[in-house]
């Protein structure tokens, strides 16, 4: 059974495909230097320009002049190949923070999409205040603030399909909250 | 943008600059329904140009634009094993001679069986049309503790993706929208894969990303089954559902038939009092009211079947029904796909013959198409209505149920057991070795079908009968009419054979006797008098040879000609006019059980020949076909005559 991938678009880089992997199969994040083959092979010939680790995905960037329908296919089957070697792959900076870009893409994406059209229906706004650390600070606006079910937003519709999308995410926080991590009680003071 | 290359659009059959969008999808992931609900009741039916597959192409507004919306064939690949879906793939190709491929695709999924139908997602996705992914039964999928994030899925698979609940209508106006802008629809990044192991590690990530957990299984379904698949109560269960099956065909049909009846006896009134050229009225009285009208007395009856076979396929009883069966037909050597076809053809052969294109064994077809005309279609339910209730009195009962049913079911079993000895023996005959092909077939669960389909299912039926009967029955029964009313005769040549020219009663008979068709009838007695036949009955079969209906047609201008208000006791009171048994009964039970089994067999039925022809290339096997089944219906109603003859002493 071949590790289970699928690719998804990066907004904005024609040139790059994010392909979603279960989490933590490689023992790094960041851009990778040394890859095994035939991946490997493919960022020698100039196929592909650069291989980044995430947490949940691995992100391929083409060389110049590369198009995804005539290398899309190679690189799928080598990447299947490289993922079944983890040990083979080397970061090129072992002490590389983790990036918050992915996980600001994606909650601007699901803010921008289901879960603030649900907050919109009911009178309320999140707004992205902040992602770093892997720390996702919203700020909840109109008929959200104060609401008592705006908490089961934030904990069932932003951090668990967040969480599913990025394992690293540490927490989704509310700055209109008391100074503290979304809890997980049922009754608060 | 792309409007400009269609160069070869004239050629198209659908012939149009509109927008195409064609449905695809596993059978049972509710396709249909919302090809229903997007086209409303007005889909037109045809073939794909040069080969028999049906085709089903409907339209539909959104705004100002309109769009051709087609529903391909159900299918779980679209790696063609069978010459249908051969079709399905050449029109998705844009190979098939004179058709475009759609301009955009509508691919149905069940999200309860979504692990399976990905792979057909995956193989439409490398297409490169634009798609639309449409989720179904995401309400049972949670009923039953299942579980599909449809934002994610959609982001996972990179194209639009909506969830629509067909059967309730939920969804449909946001598909409407979302179709009016398939130019703009997003292509995935980077289509699937097409190497197998690729494809699946595709799926699982997909379904991963899209927190997919599959439903429990479903209660009710595994309950039921336990009973209905059962090997022994099965069974019973399966004669049982048949035998309230034809009885609610006659009670509940019964009393609407008295309606249409009347109307009709009304209406042949109104054209004796009305209309004093003889002719005319006769031809309106006799031909168009008294043998279409004894026709179209049927519409509720075959309303009812196909009412009642479609409630059965839409709760998923049909599919139960042939998993049982194909345990009896693995032991003819016969595998399950050849009882799907046969049970295609309870509804009408052609059809049926038509689904021998799923068998992959060329001798299994032969053997199955050979035996499809047995099957007891829709076209025989008038002639077995009509001559049961000469045969049985309607309150004749045992037990519970009805004799008038009993003889019914019987005469449906007589069809569906011949049918099997049938496809048996060709078998034998054709093929010694007789491995089994490996068959599935999907189980649904139990689903409530909805109104909307079984109307459509009964709609069609009503319509394609009353076309039936405006066509080629029609045509039939005038000019049967006219062969029962010519050559004329002048006052005095009537005279001469002592009939008052001024009682018309007395004409009429005269004229009939001595009519071209008496002649015909005549000439071919020596064949059918072993079986009781008169003259009249001999005209009737004969005319049956164009459809079966035509039969009851040409029996009611026959009694129409006699009492017009009362055509049922005119049949039932008549005699003999001549020859040995003159002055007897005709309609006798000997001779009624002679023409049912006569009618159970004899392949009465052009179009099913035509449709034999074009199937096995040529006319050899339809005249096989032809033969033997006339032969066999003579044999096997002349000894139902003496069965009953002995029986009733």
């Amino acid at each position: 059974m071949l590790i289970p991938i699928h690719p998804q678009p990066v907004p904005d880089r024609p040139d790059q495909l994010r392909w979603i992997t279960p989490g933590g199969i490689v023992p790094f994040r960041g851009v990778a230097a040394t890859v095994p083959d035939p991946l490997g092979a493919l960022l020698r010939d100039g196929t592909l320009d650069e291989v980044r680790v995430e947490t949940a995905a691995v992100v391929t960037t083409l060389g110049p002049g590369r198009t995804w329908s005539g290398e899309g296919t190679r690189v799928r089957s080598a990447l299947h190949a490289a993922l079944a070697d983890p040990a083979g792959w080397q970061p090129a900076d072992v002490a590389e923070k983790p990036d918050d870009a992915p996980l600001r893409e994606a909650a601007e994406a699901l803010l921008d999409g289901a879960v603030g059209e649900f907050a919109r229906s009911h009178g309320g706004h999140i707004e992205l205040v902040d992602v770093h650390d892997g720390t996702v600070t919203v700020r909840l606006g109109g008929a959200c603030r104060g609401c008592p079910a705006s908490r089961l937003t934030l904990r069932h519709r932003l951090e668990e399909q967040l969480r599913r999308r990025h394992p690293d995410l540490v927490t989704v926080t509310d700055v209109t909250a008391p100074p503290r991590p979304v809890d997980h009680g049922v009754a608060g003071p | 943008m792309e409007a400009g290359c269609h160069s070869e659009g004239t050629r198209s059959a659908v012939g149009t600059a509109l927008p195409r969008i064609a449905l695809i999808g596993s059978p049972n992931a509710g396709k249909t329904s919302i090809f229903n609900a997007l086209t409303g009741m007005h889909a037109k039916t045809g073939n794909y140009p040069g080969v028999t597959v049906s085709r089903y192409i409907g339209n539909t507004r959104i705004g100002d634009q309109r769009y051709v919306i087609e529903d391909l064939p159900g299918t779980y690949s679209l790696e063609p094993i069978s010459p249908d879906e051969q079709v399905m793939v050449d029109v998705l190709h844009g190979r098939l001679d004179g058709e475009q491929s759609p301009d955009a695709l509508l691919v149905t999924v069940d999200a309860t069986t979504l692990r399976r139908s990905l792979r057909l997602v995956a193989q439409v996705l490398r297409l490169g049309l634009p798609t639309c992914v449409v989720v179904t039964f995401t309400d049972e999928l949670t009923g039953r503790q299942g579980h599909l994030d449809v934002e994610a899925f959609e982001q996972a698979l990179g194209v639009p993706v909506l969830r629509v609940i067909g059967n309730r209508g939920q969804g449909i106006d946001r598909l409407r929208d979302r179709i009016a802008q398939w130019r703009t629809w997003n292509l995935p990044a980077l289509p699937p894969p097409a190497e197998p192991a690729e494809t699946d590690a595709w799926a699982e990530s997909v379904l991963t990303f899209a927190a997919y957990r599959a439903p429990g299984r479903h209660r009710v379904t595994q309950r039921v089954d336990a009973v209905l698949l059962h090997p022994i109560w099965g069974s019973v269960v399966f004669f049982a559902v048949m035998m309230l099956f034809f009885q609610t065909v006659f009670t509940v049909a019964a009393p609407l038939q008295d309606y249409v009846e009347t109307f009709f006896g009304w209406l042949s009134g109104l054209v004796a009092e009305h209309i004093g050229n003889r002719w005319v009225a006769g031809l309106l009285g006799e031909a168009l009211l008294g043998g279409i009208g004894a026709v179209l007395v049927f519409v509720p009856q075959i309303v009812m079947l196909f009412l009642l076979i479609a409630l059965l396929e839409g709760v998923g009883y049909m599919s139960r029904a042939a998993f049982l069966m194909d345990r009896v037909m693995a032991r003819a050597g016969l595998e399950g796909r050849a009882f799907v076809a046969l049970l295609s053809s309870f509804a009408c052969a052609i059809p049926g013959i038509m689904a021998t294109r799923t068998l992959p064994s060329a001798k299994d077809r032969l053997a199955t198409m050979m035996a499809a005309p047995l099957m007891t279609c829709s076209a025989r339910l008038p002639v077995y209505v009509l001559l049961i209730g000469l045969l049985v009195d309607p309150q004749a009962r045992v037990g519970p149920f009805g004799v008038q049913g009993l003889v019914m079911f019987g005469m449906y079993l007589l069809g569906a057991v011949s049918a099997m000895v049938a496809a048996w023996v060709f078998k034998k005959i054709g093929d010694r070795r007789g491995a089994l092909m490996p068959f599935y077939m999907e189980m649904p669960p139990y689903r409530l079908p909805s109104v909307r389909s079984v109307l459509v299912a009964m709609g069609h039926s009503a319509k394609s009968f009353l076309r039936k009967c405006t066509t080629i029955i029609a045509v039939t029964t005038v000019a049967l009419w006219l062969l029962l009313n010519l050559p004329l005769h002048s006052d005095a040549e009537l005279r001469a054979h002592g009939v008052d020219p001024g009682d018309s009663a007395a004409v009429a008979t005269y004229v009939t006797d001595h009519s071209y068709a008496a002649a015909v009838g005549h000439f071919v007695a020596p064949v059918f008098e072993p079986l009781g036949f008169d003259w009249r009955i001999n005209v009737g079969v004969l005319s049956a040879q164009s459809a079966r209906e035509t039969f009851v047609a040409t029996l009611g201008q026959v009694a129409a000609a006699d009492d017009p208000e009362q055509p049922t006791q005119a049949l039932r009171s008549m005699t003999h006019t001549d020859g040995p048994h003159a002055g007897q009964a005709l309609f006798t039970a000997p001779t009624v059980a002679a023409l049912l089994v006569f009618f159970a067999f004899a392949m009465q039925c052009m179009a099913t020949i035509g449709v034999m022809r074009r199937e096995t290339g040529g006319w050899k096997w339809p005249m096989i076909a032809f033969g033997y089944l006339t032969g066999l219906a003579w044999v096997m109603a002349y000894l139902a005559r003496t069965v009953v003859a002995l029986l009733g002493g």
